[in-house]
């Protein structure tokens, strides 16, 4: 699909969506914000609950471009990271049916990038994968992604919604080895929404995702042959040599589901949420004759009250949440049936070698002054933790960290003229990141495998101390007086320091053009 | 109401989709413990029973676990071992009652280890201590200035590793089926049961009876074309000269001529004793499993015109015919392999070799030399005449050195007599 097509599709998408809004209805970038900003439902993976977010219609496209460069990161990401990306989003209120959809493309060129050879997304839960010794490479990756909501009310105490995301991708490394591996997720979510009365309401979700990775390594140049580790986790790795990598055929199945709670006043509206998700993801080697490699059985549960204060001058937004994911590592013991039946190969045995937890606390605070249908200027405020607590078992390694990200962001909008609504959002951020503890002590063998270098670099990044500080700016009018269409251009910067002598730096740079409808 | 009914017969429809394997054998996995393991032997040579001071080792070398324990009694306990798929060896050398020393081996290849099987019986052959060995075996071949590949400079040295004087006339060289290392290993007719080893192509040392004496420290290279690799006009890269070889595989390719070494004598591939149409005898550049054997003299093996000594791989439908080569032939056998990660794709019996040697790469001017045996004092072993006396365990792992730039009677081992090129 060429980017013609996608800007097409894109622009039909939304003009379907922007045909319902109201033109007395502002399209700033700052009165987008606050509008979803005080979206408790939508923040949930419930959309039946949309119907109770009071949303009002609106769509906008996008096209985006950003940068991101430096040493500062996760060794399989790139020195330099460079996206090009066309979103569109919208909502549509049709009375007896709500709405919302947004479609994203996003081109990826990332360069010097370590370690990873063989997956989309070496950071998803799948410790099994295969790396290389170079530091080098580079990924050529698009993305596409269509997700849309909907809600139904039922007479009047019931909302019927479902939701259905499809992503597809393609990540294609450039050098030996080389691999051309397609990523894909399906997630469907039937949701409904009950009210006891105007001030309590209740909600439940029910999530199913199939995902599906086809890795397909090989090498451009086959006759010069290259060596690469499988990874099992935490450093431990075996090596294999030749002219192409293997085919690995990753298939994950999520069934999960979630409750909520919400109390409403005039001034208040809170939401309670648990949520619980169970995810098996397995690796198998080649498609002719499988072989049972690898399992994941990763659970996460996560519990969040969102709050939001809503006054004539005010809106405060109140957040806080804990997460807690656990993941088994499960790998097999095959053997290959040597035998007249050529059973190909037989799974005998399969127990966990490793095991991930990540707890994760947040609190986000967020006030905002209001003016009109926008906001005059906004004060946010984060404080999050993040502790990573992994093991293999035999031979024994681990790994962990414990992370405290603070960070306090303020916005200004400017009124640069009345005519045309023109609008001039400055906004400053800067935040630290405080490792507070962790290590990496590789037990196993082989510790002159890339895979251990790989996790030591990994660990170094993440229990680095660190600050940030960024800005931006983003200016918006309307494109004519007498309709709301909005143009927007927004550019952005966030300088990222690591206090470790091991790394320097990474600059985040991106400059978006839009239209909000 | 009936909307929703929908949405719920939408979510029953998918979820019967769902692997429920999966998610059970996710479910049921237990975290990994260490095993002990129990490794009894039985011992099939005559006139020797006991297992004493023959070492086990129990390796996994793709994840680098390795266990090694002496036999002092009827069987030996390893303990802390991982679970996983290893190659299970146990070594040695014993006289019988009449004096013959012998190797002991026996091993189990891709032996899975976990909860439900950590008791293993190893049946041990005796094979007499050769006194022909494969000194050096170069066969990964080199690259060229221009291109990509050289693989004509492949050569095997054989070495007269005892105190006497041996004839190679009749001495037969094979390379074993399975060409390449393989965790896919051939089905062989039941009834062979462990007694034989399996020749792709086969060849033999000409002469009479006494025409190629080899006396004691001396070795005779055989090269798959004997000339001088590093000339302009083949590959100035190649690290060899095999201009002096003793022996050459000549295939009659006229781009390739007859070069002064003397030729093998070709004496089997595929059921026939014709050469076939290759332009030469290469074998694989990422390892073969090589094997030199001598017939006994009251005994016949002609596997070309004894169908019994041919057998066909029932894994496959080839009709590829392989020969038949009874074990208590082979005077020696040295198995190659990719690299490290091969080494649970052994094919051929410990008996020949308890172990695996490889230079881990292919085209890369290395070669695999045999180690010479050190007095504790660090001096290279002699024996009266000067000879050398190279390490044999019967264990290509231990007794290889891996690696090494190619050279042909290194360590200035002996030239015979009747080589004429020099």
């Amino acid at each position: 699909m060429n980017i013609i097509r996608i800007l097409r599709c894109v622009a039909v998408f939304a003009f379907i969506l922007s045909s319902k809004i109201s033109d007395a209805q502002l399209c700033t970038s700052a009165s987008v914000d606050m509008q979803k900003a005080q979206y408790l439902w939508f923040d949930t993976k419930n959309a039946a609950g949309i119907a109770h977010d009071s949303m009002t219609n609106y769509s906008n496209v996008k096209v985006g471009y950003d940068v991101e460069k430096g040493d500062f990161k996760r060794p399989q990401q790139g020195e330099a990271d460079k996206n090009l990306s066309v979103k569109s989003e919208g909502f549509i209120n049709l009375s007896k049916v709500m709405v919302w959809g947004k479609f994203t493309f996003r081109h990826e060129n990332v360069e010097d990038a370590s370690y990873n050879a063989s997956i989309t997304d070496p950071f998803r839960g799948m410790p099994y994968y295969v790396i290389d010794n170079y530091s080098d490479s580079k990924w050529r990756n698009q993305f596409y992604e269509l997700q849309a909501r909907m809600s139904v009310p039922v007479g009047n105490k019931i909302a019927v919604g479902l939701s259905g995301d499809y992503k597809a991708s393609l990540a294609a490394k450039q050098r030996d080895p080389s691999v051309d591996t397609r990523f894909y997720t399906l997630r469907v979510i039937p949701s409904v929404t009950f009210d006891f009365n105007d001030h309590h309401r209740i909600g439940g979700h029910f999530n199913y995702t199939s995902v599906k990775e086809d890795s397909r390594m090989d090498n451009v140049y086959y006759y010069l042959y290259q060596f690469y580790w499988t990874h099992y986790g935490l450093g431990m790795s075996t090596q294999d040599y030749g002219y192409a990598g293997p085919t690995t055929n990753y298939i994950g199945d999520l069934l999960g589901g979630g409750l909520q709670y919400q109390f409403e006043t005039k001034a208040w509206k809170v939401l309670m949420e648990a949520e619980y998700e169970k995810y098996v993801e397995s690796a198998e080697q080649t498609y002719e004759t499988p072989c049972k490699m690898f399992l994941v059985n990763d659970h996460t549960a996560k519990v969040k009250l969102s709050a939001i204060h809503s006054s004539d001058k005010f809106i405060l937004v109140t957040k806080a949440s804990y997460l807690y994911r656990h993941i088994d590592g499960i790998q097999y013991i095959n053997q290959r049936d040597n035998t007249e039946a050529q059973q190909g190969w037989i799974d005998l045995h399969h127990d966990i070698r490793s095991t991930y937890d990540t707890r994760s606390v947040s609190f986000d605070y967020s006030i905002m002054r209001r003016r009109g249908q926008e906001y005059n200027w906004g004060i946010d405020a984060s404080v999050n933790y993040v502790g990573y607590d992994d093991e293999y078992i035999l031979p024994k390694s681990t790994k962990d960290s414990k992370n405290l990200f603070v960070e306090v962001a303020s916005k200004k909008n400017f009124v640069v003229g009345e005519k045309k609504s023109r609008r001039l959002l400055v906004a400053l951020k800067g935040g630290i990141r405080n490792a507070m503890e962790g290590g990496y002590n590789y037990g196993g063998t082989h510790k002159d495998y890339p895979a251990v270098a790989m996790e030591m670099s990994d660990e170094a990044f993440l229990t680095s101390d660190a600050w940030h500080i960024g800005g931006g700016v983003n200016y918006s009018q309307q494109l004519r007086e007498s309709k709301k269409t909005t143009v927007f251009f927004n550019v952005a910067f966030d300088h990222h320091k690591s206090k470790a002598e091991t790394f320097s730096k990474r600059n985040f740079t991106s400059c978006t053009l839009g239209f909000n409808f | 109401m009936n909307k929703f009914k929908q949405y719920i017969l939408i979510a029953i429809t998918l979820l019967s989709n769902i692997s429920c394997d999966k998610f059970n054998e996710a479910d049921e996995a237990e975290k990994t413990a260490p095993l002990e393991v129990s490794i009894t032997v039985d011992i099939d040579v005559p006139n020797m029973a006991s297992s004493e001071g023959l070492v086990v080792k129990v390796v996994n070398n793709a994840e680098g676990y390795s266990y090694k324990k002496e036999f002092t009694g009827e069987h030996v306990s390893v303990k802390d071992v991982i679970p996983g798929i290893y190659t299970i060896s146990v070594s040695g050398t014993a006289k019988d009652t009449s004096g013959t020393e012998y190797y002991i081996n026996g091993n189990s290849v891709n032996q899975a280890l976990y909860d439900d099987i950590v008791n293993v019986k190893i049946n041990l052959q005796g094979l007499k201590v050769s006194p022909l060995v494969f000194k050096e075996i170069y066969y990964c071949g080199s690259r060229p200035p221009v291109g990509f590949s050289y693989f004509r400079d492949q050569f095997y040295e054989i070495y007269n590793n005892s105190n006497e004087v041996q004839y190679l006339d009749g001495v037969y060289m094979a390379h074993l089926y399975p060409t390449n290392a393989t965790r896919e290993l051939p089905v062989w007719p039941e009834a062979d049961a462990n007694k034989y080893c399996y020749g792709e192509r086969v060849w033999k040392f000409p002469g009479t009876g006494k025409d190629y004496p080899l006396q004691p420290g001396e070795s005779a290279v055989v090269a798959q074309f004997a000339a001088n690799h590093k000339l302009e006009i083949y590959n100035p890269n190649s690290p060899v000269d095999c201009s002096h070889a003793e022996f050459e595989f000549n295939m009659n390719n006229a781009n390739f001529p007859d070069q002064p070494a003397i030729d093998m004598v070709h004496v089997y591939n595929n059921g026939k004793a014709e050469m076939g149409s290759a332009p030469q005898y290469l074998t694989p550049v990422f390892g073969s499993a090589y094997a030199i054997f001598r017939v006994p003299a009251d005994e016949k093996w002609d596997p070309v015109n004894d169908m019994s000594l041919q057998a066909d791989d029932l894994s496959t439908s080839d009709e590829e015919h392989k020969a038949r080569i009874p074990i208590k032939y082979i005077l020696d056998a040295v198995e190659a392999v990719n690299d490290d990660s091969y080494t649970d794709a052994k094919r051929i019996p410990a008996v020949l070799d308890a172990g695996v040697t490889t230079v881990g790469s292919i085209y890369c001017s290395l070669a695999v030399a045999r180690k010479v045996s050190l007095t504790d004092d660090g001096e290279i072993m002699r024996r009266s005449n000067g000879a050398i006396i190279f390490q044999d365990t019967n264990n290509s792992t231990e007794d290889f050195e891996r690696g090494v730039v190619p050279e042909p009677h290194r360590y200035g081992t002996g030239v015979p007599f009747w080589n004429a090129t020099y």
